[in-house]
C-alpha cells in the first residue's frame, strides 16, 4: 500500500518546486562572501547545468514510476545494500533540514529579534512545519503557489526600489573573477540552491501527470532561477565590492532602499521574504525525512513519526553549529561537498547500476 | 478528554502569543540623530551623541515661541573605543540608545587625520545604524556643531541631513553615505570623500557643508575648494543642478547658466604601460539671468555661450584633477575604471598606482548645449 495517499497536481509541483528554491535565497550571503560581480552569471551557468543534470533525476522517476527514493534503492540496490543507501540518505534529510533551520533563524534573530534565543524561535518554526507535514503533502502543496508568488512579487518590489542606486559598473569587467572562484560559487549555488531539490523524488512519484514531470519540474526551476537572478542582480548593482563584507548582502540592499524619503524602512519585506520561503523548504524536507523514515521502516503511515521527528530536529539546532561564522564558513567551504555526495554523486550511482541492472518499469506496489 | 487537551494547548499557547520578545517600545529608547567623534589626549576619543527630545519638538511647533527649550540634548563622553565609550552613556542616560534614526555621523579634523576606520566599522557592524547615514568632517569644534541652532530646523543632525538632501540643486558638495564610503575604503586606489561642514555666518552660528575632504584609505590628507568638489562631481556625472557663471560674450557682464542635466563618461586608455583617461562630460543648461542688457537669446550667442561655458567646465574638471594629482589621491576612481578595461595591465599597476596617478593624462572633452532662455528670454531694456 501507498504511504501518501493523497495527490498533487503537476502545477502544484511546480510551485513547491519554485517556492523550494526561493527558499534558498537567503543563503545568497554565502556567495557573496567570494565574489560578487559574476554571481549573476554563475546563477545562470549553474541553473542551465543542472537542468541537464536534472534528468538523472527525472530518468530514475520515469525508470520506477510510482516509486519514491528510498523504494527505488530498494529496487536497485536490493534489500540489504538498499537500506544502507537510504540511510545515508536519510541522515542526509535531517542535516539538511536542521541546517537550513538553524540557518534561516540566525539570519532572523540576529537581525530582527537580536534579544529572543535562538531556541525559542526554532522551535516555533519547527512546530509549525510540524504541523504542516502531518497536515500532509496535498496540504502544504497548496500553499506553494501563494508562498511563492508573494515572494516573487516581493523580490521585483524591491528590485523597482532600487532602480535609482543602481550602477552598470558594478558588473563590469564580466567575468574577470579567478576561474576556481568562479567555479565555487557555481558549486555552492549548483547544490544549495538547485540539486537539493532532489528531495523531490520523495514527492513526485504523488504528482497526478506522471508524463508531465520532466515540464512541471523544469518550470519549477525556473521559478526560482528567475527570483534568484533578480536578487543577484539587485544585490550585486547596488551594493557592489561593500556586498562581500557584509553577512547578509539581502538586508543590507533592502535597508539601503530610500525613495524620496517617503519608502524606507523596508527590511520586514526581507524578513517576509524569508519566512514565507523557509517554511516551504524546511516543510518539505521534514516531509521528505518521515516519508523515508516511514518507507524504510516499512510503516502504514508516516504521521506518527512527525512529533518524534520534530523532537529530533529541535534537539540537533543547538549542536548543528557553533556559532553564524562557522555557520558560513561551512556553508561555503563544506556543506557544497558534503551534499554533493547525496545530491550527484549518489542519485548518479543509482541510475548506472539501474541502467546496468537492466530495470525498467517495474512497478513497485507495497512498502518493499 | 478532548476539553481537557484543547485546555492544555490554550496555556502553552499563551507565552507565546503574549507578544514579542525583543520588543522596542518607544519610551524606553533614547532617539539618536547624530554622532560627533573627536579625538582626545591619551588616544582616547571624545564622543558626542545628539539625542531627540520628541516632547519639545511637539511644543515648539504647536505653541509659536516654544519656551526657548532645545528640542536635543547632547552629552559627552571620553572613552578609548566607539562602542564600548557609546555603551557608557547608559550611566548618564535613563534610556537605551537606539541608532536606527541616526542621519549624522561627524568626525572632528583631528579624528579623521587618525583614521575614521574604527568609527566606520561600528557604523556598519552593528545592526541599529543605517546606510543611509551621512558622514561629515568638522572644520569646527564638534561641539559648536552639534549646539548650532537650526533656523529652520529643530536639530541640527536633521539640519545636515536636509543640507545633504538640498545639494542636488547646486552641486558644490561632495556626500557620502556608508554605503558609498565602504566601496571606497574596499577599493585599493579610490580615495574616498567626504563634505566639510562648517559654521558661518556673522555670529557663526549657521550650518553649512561645503567642499570635499579628501581621505588616502581612511585617513584625511587634503581638501577640495567648491569649484574643485564640482569638478569631481561633473567626472561623475552627479551634477544635478547647479549655475555656472560665465563672461558675456558679446561684452561686458556675466551670464548664469543653470544646469538641468549632466552626464559623464570616463574611458581609460592604457598604451605601452601609459595611461590616458578621456573624461566626456554632456551638458544641458539655460539662461538663468545675465547682468546686461544685451539680447542674449539668439541662436548664434547661445551657441557662442555654449563654447565659453564648455571652458568654464573644462576649467572645473581640470583643477579637480590638479589638485587630486598633488594629493596624489584617485578621488575619481580612474583606477578602477583602468582595472575594468584592463584587468592584466591594471595587476602591475595596482600596487604602484599611488605613483602612476599623478603622471596620467587626463584628457576632459565637454559637450555643453544652451538651451533655453527662461519665460522671459530678452531682458527688460529698451530696444537697441
Amino acid at each position: 500500500m501507498k504511504l501518501e495517499k493523497g495527490m498533487i497536481s503537476n502545477s502544484q509541483l511546480t510551485f513547491l518546486v519554485g517556492a523550494y528554491i526561493q527558499g534558498s535565497l537567503f543563503c545568497t550571503s554565502l556567495i557573496y562572501g567570494i565574489s560578487y560581480r559574476d554571481n549573476w552569471l554563475a546563477t545562470i551557468v549553474s541553473f542551465l547545468l543542472f537542468a541537464i543534470f536534472s534528468a538523472v533525476y527525472l530518468n530514475l522517476m520515469k525508470m520506477m514510476p510510482g516509486s519514491n527514493l528510498i523504494q527505488i534503492d530498494d529496487i536497485v540496490f536490493g534489500p540489504y545494500i538498499g537500506k544502507l543507501v537510504s540511510a545515508a540518505y536519510i541522515s542526509f534529510f535531517i542535516l539538511h533540514s536542521v541546517a537550513n533551520t538553524r540557518y534561516a533563524c540566525d539570519f532572523i534573530v540576529g537581525l530582527f529579534l537580536d534579544q529572543t534565543p535562538l531556541m525559542v524561535f526554532a522551535i516555533m518554526l519547527i512546530l509549525l512545519c510540524a504541523w504542516a507535514v502531518h497536515s500532509g503533502l496535498e496540504a502544504f502543496a497548496r500553499t506553494g503557489f501563494l508562498f511563492s508568488a508573494t515572494v516573487f512579487f516581493l523580490i521585483v518590489t524591491l528590485f523597482f526600489l532600487n532602480i535609482g542606486k543602481m550602477e552598470i559598473s558594478n558588473f563590469l569587467p564580466v567575468l574577470r573573477v579567478p576561474v576556481m572562484d568562479f567555479v565555487q560559487v557555481n558549486h555552492i549555488i549548483f547544490s544549495i540552491f538547485y540539486s537539493e531539490t532532489f528531495l523531490f523524488m520523495m514527492i513526485m512519484p504523488y504528482v497526478s501527470d506522471q508524463k508531465k514531470l520532466k515540464k512541471s519540474f523544469f518550470y519549477g526551476l525556473v521559478i526560482g532561477e528567475a527570483t534568484l537572478l533578480l536578487v543577484t542582480i539587485t544585490i550585486t548593482s547596488t551594493l557592489g565590492i561593500s556586498a562581500m563584507t557584509t553577512s547578509n548582502p539581502l538586508i543590507i540592499m533592502a535597508r539601503e532602499i530610500d525613495v524620496a524619503k517617503m519608502i524606507s524602512r523596508i527590511e520586514f519585506m526581507i524578513l517576509g521574504i524569508v519566512m514565507l520561503s523557509v517554511f516551504m523548504k524546511v516543510t518539505v524536507s521534514f516531509y521528505a525525512t518521515a516519508m523515508s523514515f516511514a518507507q524504510v521502516l516499512s510503516l502504514r503511515d508516516y504521521r506518527p513519526l512527525v512529533i518524534a521527528l520534530s523532537a529530533v530536529l529541535i534537539a540537533l539546532i543547538q549542536p548543528m553549529f557553533h556559532n553564524p561564522i562557522v555557520q558560513s564558513e561551512c556553508g561555503e567551504k563544506t556543506w557544497p561537498i558534503y551534499a554533493s555526495v547525496f545530491e550527484i554523486v549518489l542519485p548518479l550511482i543509482t541510475l548506472i547500476t539501474a541502467k546496468l541492472r537492466g530495470i525498467s518499469g517495474a512497478p513497485c506496489g507495497g512498502g518493499t | 478528554m478532548k476539553k481537557i487537551k484543547i485546555l492544555l494547548i490554550c496555556f502553552m499557547l499563551m507565552p507565546v502569543l503574549s507578544g514579542c520578545w525583543s520588543y522596542h517600545e518607544l519610551k524606553d529608547y533614547d532617539i539618536v540623530m547624530g554622532i560627533g567623534v573627536d579625538k582626545a589626549a591619551d588616544d582616547k576619543i571624545n564622543m558626542t551623541v545628539q539625542i531627540a527630545l520628541p516632547d519639545q519638538i511637539k511644543t515648539k511647533s504647536k505653541g509659536g515661541e516654544g519656551g526657548g527649550l532645545k528640542a536635543y540634548w547632547n552629552i559627552e563622553l571620553e572613552g578609548e573605543t566607539i562602542f564600548g565609550t557609546l555603551r557608557d552613556y547608559s550611566h548618564m542616560s535613563t534610556h537605551k540608545l537606539y541608532f536606527p534614526h541616526c542621519k549624522a555621523v561627524v568626525f572632528s579634523r583631528a579624528y579623521a587625520e587618525a583614521g575614521i576606520r574604527p568609527c566606520f566599522d561600528f557604523l556598519s557592524r552593528d545592526p541599529e545604524p543605517r546606510g543611509t547615514v551621512w558622514m561629515f568632517v568638522a572644520r569646527d569644534k564638534i561641539d559648536d556643531v552639534f549646539n548650532a541652532e537650526p533656523k529652520v530646523e529643530k536639530i541640527p543632525a536633521v539640519n545636515l541631513d536636509e543640507l545633504v538632501e538640498i545639494q542636488k540643486y547646486n552641486a558644490g558638495t561632495y556626500t557620502a553615505n556608508l554605503v558609498k564610503m565602504s566601496r571606497c575604503l574596499l577599493s585599493k586606489t579610490r580615495a574616498p570623500v567626504l563634505p566639510f561642514v562648517e559654521l558661518t555666518g556673522d555670529k557663526k552660528d549657521v550650518l553649512s557643508i561645503t567642499g570635499g575632504a579628501v581621505f588616502k584609505s581612511d585617513k584625511l590628507i587634503g581638501e577640495l575648494d567648491e569649484k574643485e568638489t564640482r569638478g569631481l562631481l561633473w567626472v561623475e556625472g552627479e551634477v544635478k543642478s547647479g549655475i555656472v557663471t560665465v563672461d558675456n560674450p558679446l561684452g561686458e557682464g556675466k551670464v548664469d547658466l543653470e544646469i538641468s542635466r549632466s552626464s559623464a563618461e570616463i574611458k581609460p586608455e592604457v598604451k605601452d604601460g601609459k595611461v590616458k583617461i578621456t573624461v566626456k562630460v554632456r551638458e544641458l543648461a539655460n539662461i538663468g539671468g545675465q547682468t546686461t542688457s544685451d539680447v542674449l537669446a539668439v541662436p548664434d550667442i547661445m551657441k557662442q555661450l555654449g563654447v565659453i561655458q564648455n571652458a568654464a567646465i573644462k576649467n572645473e574638471i581640470e583643477a579637480s584633477v590638479k589638485k587630486a594629482k598633488a594629493l596624489k589621491a584617485d578621488v575619481f576612481g580612474f583606477g578602477e575604471e583602468v582595472g575594468n578595461k584592463y584587468p592584466k595591465e591594471w595587476k602591475e599597476m595596482e600596487d604602484k598606482w599611488d605613483a602612476v596617478f599623478p603622471h596620467i593624462e587626463v584628457e576632459v572633452i565637454v559637450d555643453s548645449e544652451v538651451y533655453g532662455a527662461g519665460i522671459v528670454p530678452k531682458p527688460a531694456s529698451p530696444s537697441q
